[in-house]
């Protein structure tokens, strides 16, 4: 059976707030309780609906506008609603409504009244008569049954005509710890708690404490509460008199079991309970109350009783008094109080009998006409007529057992479920994953080809080599300690698919089903503090995350997003409910994240902080969270100590366990650089999240006390997540990767959308200076990012929050106008979330939504963005239609060697590009030093003869790709005249073929003399392009080889061919001579050319005999 | 006196409750008072059936019949205390547990729907309503009298029932377990197989019939329990007496028992009880090696048990003897003066 909750809940400040959240845990225990977020009015899909009304508009005029639109249960706080519902009709402009409202209480003098009060010739009712005129009539209309406290109000509604069931329940007590009471100077100490205004009788009672005062001059009176509005309460400061504001709840609990006697008068009542006297009760204070509405039905040992007459402040004083000299009476009511408040006010008892009047009130109706029905029909069957004395009896013993209709309302039907509503969410769940799969894959089809390098060249390589032979090698070799999970699982791509360009395709579809999972976790881990519906919606923004792009890159983003809010899941199920079970679930979960990225490593910190965090929240003893989670901690401390013993048993540093990143172990720190590239980090998550969610958790994190269980878990949880992880990012940005790392720290991104949706599911709240200040931070921290250095090529990647910034500063703004608009678009969204009204709340995670949806598309269409950035990569590698081109012309098995020269800054591209797309490009070798990127390559040697050694042995490969100027020897298979790439077939160990001398580097000028050596030559022929300079040279060149010369006009071509003939080493050697030769800064003005210049050489063409 | 016991009965089904209201009426005839046993029909569900069914009680005008007053009404369990009479006494086997103690587990009957929690709270409603209205309350033990002060607030004095009339004899310690009593998945027979398999030296007898038997001999046969686990049916008191006469001990153990007359049966044949530490009523006879033994309610700790006694066949001797002393104290002659001096 599932019950709607109406409710205000901390930490708005009143004591019905205060009062749900104590219920509500052991509540649960008995029903299926859905909490109405603040403002909701629409009927919620429950058997039945529990409001919770009290005197307050603001707290509660959308309870009873959403009771006016489904009856249900109410829980009458105070009989006396009169400002609630001028709140409800004048505080809305709804003057006819405030008319209508005093004529049903009080006819048509009522009416009368209230129109004095419209013109003003009549002092507001609410604030001088309220008593007299309690305007209950429309709650008591709606109520299918009620609520109350004490007698008085049973008996009041009873008064004002309700027919329906009443339900007398105490005001539960809170559960008791240890309170340490506050060292307050003065004895006896009486205290009076809560908010200050007359009907708490606040002028007698201090005159009475004056009394007190002459015979005691120790004695002290505590005022604490805020004042109400129009109530000066400053001018009752006298002497023994002590004015505190609002409490916070541990210094209320403090202060009064500093208190010898508490004290809480009422008159006029409104028919209320008072939370100060439960508080009082429990732990022990001797009462002094007034002698009027709930406050006369205490037990007389529990409290002393003052008439609200004209000799109250003699009684009150005289009451003080017997309290002040008599420490036997006031033991003796210590102990009745705590004795009566066990036995009355318990909280599960108390909980046992809402969920009593709950279930009746859902079911006993239907139950009750059941069984009548059944009794009448073999009534009738047997002939018993209606109104018969037998049919009359049957009533009368229906009655007595509680199985007539009597007074039961007529059965209001849950609101029908809509269509969408009666979707399973399993099915839901699968709808989300399906279609940002298919979305995702769609997406990923528009990047060429990896680009991110060399992390994705990494892992696809590492794929490969397990799927082919189950061993993780990079080009062959066992190099680095990457995680291993995401390789594995995007394996089967390159197991099932033989061509690279549809094993590319396959594992990005992994890559977009994997991530999309996502969905999953997210789901269940907002489902511990959100109903259903928002806990969808918790989902969709989770796979709506920009970073969902990654889906396009072979990185392990794709598989560490989703195991990572898997680890958020079973930290907070582990906090919830800290089972040996769990806790060891929660280390299982950990272990499969560090197996997929080293980071996770961080989850160490993190997890091991929760509980104290939580115990923080919890206002707990630190060392019991310790105890409580012996499991968690001794399995840690096992697994740091036998991770550093092993690494250094074989002899390596403990920073071994970082893998691949073990270098940042070793990296030298600075506290400053770390302090600001953590602030940059925040302010980059704050940007990526559109601030509102950065917000939310702000406020949840400062009022965290405040809130009910699962929301501390869950921000304990979230805290400890986020501020690890983020502190590790900003560590290694500091000093290894200078931008924001948003890459690997957007993890959190589904943490602060389901803080955002607790914000709204919790009603709002907007304590005063928190909220403030929330927003502000939130607002500001967009301005402390360094734009001009971070808008640049490394955010492409890493920093996807900066792309439409860098987008308008190339089309709109300068980049020095790019903070203004962030900061003023941070404070407009920080407004919306100080403002926007409750009814209207979800249109803030819409705006986040908006915001994510238009991040991807500028992702995705933006020249720095994902698709432009990979087509770049492609073609900086691969200029021909067929990215597998190599493959093509000489089969997947085929065995072609790189050979790495070193060309120009985007060379590498071609290497990576050629070597992911082709599966027959194998072994890289180095000729001049290693290509960018630390994988695993073989430097090169030349024998006299050119041939080319790795590690002193020939290499015997069939096909060798090369850049277009590495003089290899062998036939050219294929070309890629665009990126100068060339396929050669070897017929022979691989060599080079030629060596040219005298050319100068990277250029095609000669010095005075170029040799060309030919290496195993049998003979042939050269032919040189030869052209000349006309602004160096205004005569004549020559240029002579082998005897044979050629001319060379200014700026003309000439091509010179000459014989080769094989020497005694077996190469051909040719020498050309260049004259005249020229320097280009003497003979040319503003020249600093110092090089001795003769012609250009072109192209050398060899021919064989 | 003129004396109308009240019980409900299911349809052919036959169990402590039917004994022990027969007992009762026989033995309030043997002190010369007429006594008739009515009973109605019986049936807790579906849904709301339950409540129409003591609504039936409720119909009943028990005042007097044929002209003649009945001076007291003896109603033991629900719904049949539900019954109208000015005297009238309620010797409480036990509520409709599936309302209370037993609801949202495996042996709950209502739901989570509005009317399966509303027509819970309606027989709670009722018990309050029929149960305060009696002159008297009796319990048969400690636990269904804590029960019902717990559920409605109202004081019942203990008064255990005292066992049927056997031949109770003492003849050997044979190495069998004897478990007797209706075939139900409360009464946990099913401990006592998981117990056999987990030891394969030990054997049982098991006594009784009900719903649960066809299932309860599949799990032997899972257990491979062929000739160590024998299920009798029901039983002639000739033959109960004989394997009570016979066995080692005697395993009582269904989840938190009223109270049960099988521990006193085993005690007047001197044999020892083995039950578990969530029994409930049991316990407030079986003492832990003074009785019997009380174990954790685990297969292997029941086979610890077990197999213990069946090597320490003096103790479990003595402490059947120790059983019997409580059991004899024990008597109809004290149960009916405490029910008649109340009325």
């Amino acid at each position: 059976m599932k019950v709607a909750y109406y409710s205000p809940f901390p930490p708005e400040r009143s004591g019905i707030a205060d009062y749900s959240a104590l219920l509500l845990p052991a509540l649960r225990r008995f029903v299926d309780v859905e909490v109405v977020r603040r403002g909701r009015t629409r009927p919620v899909a429950a058997d039945v609906a529990l409001y919770h009304v009290g005197n307050d508009p603001e707290a509660h005029g959308w309870i009873v506008d959403a009771l006016r639109r489904r009856p249900g249960v109410v829980v009458l706080h105070d009989f006396v609603l009169h400002h609630l519902v001028a709140g409800l009709t004048l505080g809305r402009k709804d003057g006819p409504g405030y008319l209508a409202a005093m004529e049903r209480d009080a006819g048509i003098p009522g009416r009368l009244l209230a129109h004095g009060v419209l013109e003003g010739r009549v002092a507001p009712l609410w604030e001088t008569r309220p008593d007299e005129f309690p305007l209950a009539g429309e709650v008591l209309a709606a109520a299918t049954a009620l609520i109350v406290h004490s007698h008085h109000v049973e008996q009041r509604v009873r008064e004002a005509g309700y027919q329906g069931s009443v339900w007398r329940i105490p005001h539960p007590a809170w559960p008791m710890s240890a309170i340490e009471p506050a060292a307050i100077d003065g004895r006896p100490l009486f205290g009076c708690f809560g908010h200050l205004n007359a009907s708490k009788r606040i002028p007698q009672l201090v005159e009475a404490f004056e009394l007190v005062r002459r015979r005691h001059p120790a004695a002290k009176l505590l005022l604490v509460g805020p004042a109400s509005p129009g109530f000066d309460a400053n001018r009752f400061g006298g002497d023994g008199v002590e004015r505190l504001d609002y409490v916070g709840e541990e210094r209320l609990w403090s202060l009064m079991a500093a208190c010898d006697t508490c004290v809480s008068l009422r008159a006029p009542t409104m028919g209320e309970t008072s939370g100060s006297v439960i508080r009082a009760l429990s732990l022990g204070r001797p009462l002094v109350v007034s002698d009027l509405g709930w406050f006369a039905e205490l037990p007389d040992e529990v409290a002393l009783k003052v008439p609200v007459d004209e000799d109250e402040v003699p009684a009150l004083a005289a009451s003080l008094e017997l309290l002040a000299a008599s420490e036997a009476t006031q033991l003796a009511m210590s102990d009745a109080a705590r004795a009566y408040v066990a036995r009355e006010h318990d909280l599960g008892r108390t909980a046992e009998l809402y969920a009593v009047a709950l279930e009746e009130a859902a079911g006993g109706t239907i139950v009750a006409d059941a069984v009548v029905a059944e009794v009448a029909h073999a009534a009738a069957e047997i002939g018993v007529e209606p109104g018969t004395p037998f049919a009359q009896e049957l009533t009368a013993r229906l009655d007595e057992l509680g199985l007539a209709r009597n007074g039961r309302p007529e059965p209001v039907p849950p609101p029908r479920e809509s269509r969408l509503g009666r979707v399973p969410v399993w099915a839901w769940l699968t709808a989300i994953v399906l279609v940002s799969a298919v979305v995702r894959f769609a997406l990923s089809r528009r990047v060429a080809a990896p680009w991110i390098m060399g992390d994705e060249l990494i892992y696809s390589e590492l794929a490969k080599s397990f799927a082919a032979t189950g061993h993780f090698l990079l080009r062959g070799e066992h190099h680095g300690a990457y995680g291993f999970l995401y390789p594995v699982l995007i394996a089967p791509a390159w197991k099932v698919f033989g061509s690279i360009p549809d094993a590319y395709a396959a594992a990005k579809a992994i890559g977009s089903v994997t991530m999309s999972l996502t969905a999953v976790p997210a789901y269940f881990l907002a489902r511990r503090v959100l109903a259903p519906l928002p806990s969808l919606f918790a989902a969709v923004l989770a796979v709506v995350v920009p970073s969902m792009v990654y889906t396009g890159t072979l990185m392990t983003e794709t598989l560490f997003y989703p195991l990572f809010v898997f680890v958020a899941l079973a930290l907070v199920l582990a906090l919830e409910r800290p089972t040996a079970v769990r806790q060891l679930a929660l280390l299982g979960v950990c272990l499969v994240a560090y197996l997929t990225r080293t980071q996770a490593v961080v989850l160490v910190p993190a997890i091991a902080t929760a509980p104290f965090a939580l115990a923080l929240a919890d206002r707990q003893r630190l060392r019991a969270a310790l105890r409580t989670f012996s499991v968690l901690y001794g399995v840690l401390a096992v697994a740091v100590v036998g991770a550093i013993v092993v690494e250094l048993a074989r002899g390596k540093s403990p920073y071994d366990v970082f893998g691949s990143y073990s270098v940042t172990g070793h990296t030298h720190y600075n506290a400053g650089d770390v302090l600001r590239w953590l602030v940059y980090h925040l302010a980059g998550l704050d940007l990526y999240l559109g601030i509102l969610p950065f917000a939310a958790l702000l406020v949840l994190t400062a009022t965290v006390r405040t809130l009910d269980r699962p929301a501390r878990v869950f921000v304990a949880a979230s805290l400890s997540l986020t501020v690890w992880l983020v502190l590790e990012v900003a560590t290694f940005a500091s000093a290894i990767s200078p931008r924001i790392e948003e890459r690997n720290f957007f993890y959190v991104a589904p943490l602060f959308l389901t803080a955002l949706l607790v914000w709204i599911e919790r009603g709002l709240p907007r304590p005063g200076r928190v909220i403030a200040i929330s927003a502000a931070i939130a607002a500001a921290l967009p301005g402390v990012i360094p734009y001009r250095d971070l808008i640049d090529a490394p955010a492409e990647s890493d920093t996807l929050a900066l792309l439409p910034f860098w987008w308008l500063q190339e089309h709109l703004i300068t980049m020095s106008e790019v903070v203004l608009v962030a900061v003023a678009a941070a404070i407009v969204l920080a407004c919306a979330f100080l403002l926007v009204p409750a009814r209207w709340a979800y249109a803030l995670p819409v705006i986040v939504l908006v915001w994510f949806v238009f991040l991807t598309e500028r992702i995705e269409n933006f020249d720095h963005g994902f698709p432009k950035a990979s087509i770049g990569a492609r073609y900086q590698g691969i200029k021909l239609p067929h990215r597998d081109w190599i493959d093509r012309l000489v089969g997947r098995g085929a065995n072609v060697a790189f050979v790495w020269a070193n060309e120009d800054k985007n060379a590498q591209f071609r290497l990576w590009e050629n070597e992911f797309f082709n599966r027959s490009v194998g072994h890289v070798y180095d000729l001049h030093g290693p290509s960018p990127g630390t994988l695993p390559e073989t430097p090169l040697s030349q024998s006299a003869d050119g041939t080319l050694l790795a590690h002193g042995d020939p290499i015997a490969a069939r096909y060798v790709l090369a850049f277009h100027s590495v003089p290899l020897a062998g036939r050219v298979v294929a070309e890629d005249t665009g990126a100068g790439m060339v396929l050669r077939q070897l017929d022979g160990p691989l060599r080079i073929a030629y060596r040219i001398t005298g050319l100068y580097p990277n250029d095609t000028w000669s010095g005075p003399q170029v040799t060309y050596t030919r290496l195993q030559c049998r003979g042939g022929r050269l032919a040189v392009d030869l052209v000349g300079d006309a602004t160096l040279f205004t005569g004549r060149q020559t240029v002579s080889a082998e005897g044979r010369s050629v001319s060379l006009e200014s700026s003309q071509t000439a091509t010179l061919t000459v014989p080769m003939r094989p020497r005694a080493d077996g190469s051909c050697r040719v020498v050309f001579n260049v004259a005249p030769t020229a320097i280009p800064a003497v003979v040319l003005k503003g020249s600093s050319d110092a090089r001795v210049l003769g012609a250009h050489f072109t192209s050398f063409r060899y021919t064989a005999p | 006196m003129r004396i109308a016991v009240c019980t409900p009965q299911v349809p052919f089904a036959r169990g402590g409750a039917e004994i022990f209201a027969d007992d009762l009426v026989a033995e309030l005839r043997a002190r010369d008072h007429e006594v008739d046993h009515v009973t109605v029909p019986y049936k807790w569900y579906p849904g709301e059936r339950v409540l129409s069914q003591a609504f039936l009680w409720r119909l009943l005008d028990l005042e007097e019949a044929d002209g003649r007053t009945i001076d007291l009404v003896i109603a033991t369990k629900f719904p049949s205390y539900a019954v109208r009479h000015r005297n009238k006494v309620v010797w409480l086997l036990h509520q409709f547990r599936q309302a209370y103690e037993l609801d949202r587990t495996d042996l709950g009957q209502f739901g989570e729907s509005a009317e399966d929690r509303a027509a819970r709270r309606a027989v709670q409603r009722l018990d309050r309503v029929v149960l305060g209205e009696a002159r008297k309350l009796f319990a048969t033990s400690r636990n269904v009298a804590d029960r019902l002060e717990r559920s409605t607030g109202l004081s019942a004095e203990v008064m255990p029932h005292p066992p049927q009339e056997l031949p109770y004899r003492t003849e050997s310690y044979d190495d069998f377990v004897l478990s007797v009593g209706r075939l139900d998945r409360a009464k946990r027979h099913e401990l006592l197989l998981d117990a056999l398999a987990a030891d394969e030296s030990l054997r049982c007898v098991i006594v009784g019939d009900g719903p649960d038997r066809e299932r309860l001999e599949a799990v032997a046969r899972r257990h491979g329990l062929d000739g160590r686990a024998r299920f009798t049916g029901r039983v002639d008191e000739q033959e109960l007496a004989d394997l009570y006469a016979r066995c080692l001990a005697v395993y009582y153990a269904p989840v938190d028992e009223d109270f049960g007359m099988v521990p006193f049966e085993a005690f007047l044949s001197e044999k020892p009880v083995v039950t578990t530490t969530d029994a409930g009523g049991p316990l407030e006879v079986v003492a832990d090696r003074r009785t019997g033994l009380v174990c954790e309610p685990r297969a292997a700790a029941l086979a610890e048990a077990c197999s213990w006694l069946r090597t320490h066949v003096d103790d479990a001797k003595e402490w059947g003897r120790a059983g019997k002393e409580i059991a004899r104290r024990v008597s109809w002659d004290e149960t009916i003066e405490r029910l008649l001096s109340s009325s």
